[in-house]
């Protein structure tokens, strides 16, 4: 992503983590890496990917897609499955408020 | 359609030329900079592909185009 999830520096990474947030995924499995900070992955992810654009989401090292794609896949449902199916949700015994969680990077 | 600049024609018409689309609409959302774009394109060619894999043919398609873009909302559909 660009900036961190407390600070987002660019709006579809903002939105991104927006609705990872929504979706309630825990924030001890996830990691949000910081492209202005270092050009290297910047770049390299890009190229690994096969991808042009930032933020890039994974899960469990499959790559997911962009801001549009999750957007889309979150109000379609399709998203909420495939976070459920690859045990990344927080766990219903926890925190009810998943909201006020910050994923950690 | 008339009411595209001379950059988002260029980008309408290699889209629809490679995907054959029954909607497509190409729009500079950078004020002018030819920095951004957002595309809506559905087309017949998408049936069958997840959405990663519908936005990765048109990204293949627009590959050089992107590469000078700051960003591209893409939203795409089979209908």
């Amino acid at each position: 992503m660009k900036g961190t999830p407390e600070f987002p520096q660019c709006g579809f990474s903002r939105a991104s983590i927006q609705i990872l947030g929504l979706q309630g995924v825990d924030p001890k499995k996830f990691a949000a890496f910081n492209v202005l900070e270092d050009n290297e992955i910047r770049e390299g992810i890009k190229e690994y990917s096969n991808w042009p654009t930032i933020p890039q989401l994974y899960v469990n090292k499959e790559f997911i897609g962009g801001c549009d794609i999750l957007v889309s896949m979150h109000q379609s449902g399709e998203l909420e499955d495939l976070l459920e199916k690859e045990k990344v949700l927080v766990p219903p015994e926890e925190s009810a408020d998943a909201n006020a969680e910050k994923p950690s990077s | 359609p008339d009411h595209l600049d001379d950059q988002e024609m260029g980008i309408f018409k290699k889209l629809a030329g490679e995907l054959k689309p029954t909607r497509l609409e190409v729009k500079d959302v950078s004020g002018g900079c030819g920095s951004m774009y957002a595309i809506e394109i559905a087309s017949e060619r998408f049936v069958g592909l997840s959405l990663v894999r519908q936005h990765r043919l048109v990204h293949d398609i627009l590959a050089k185009e992107v590469k000078a873009w700051h960003g591209v909302q893409l939203r795409t559909s089979v209908a």
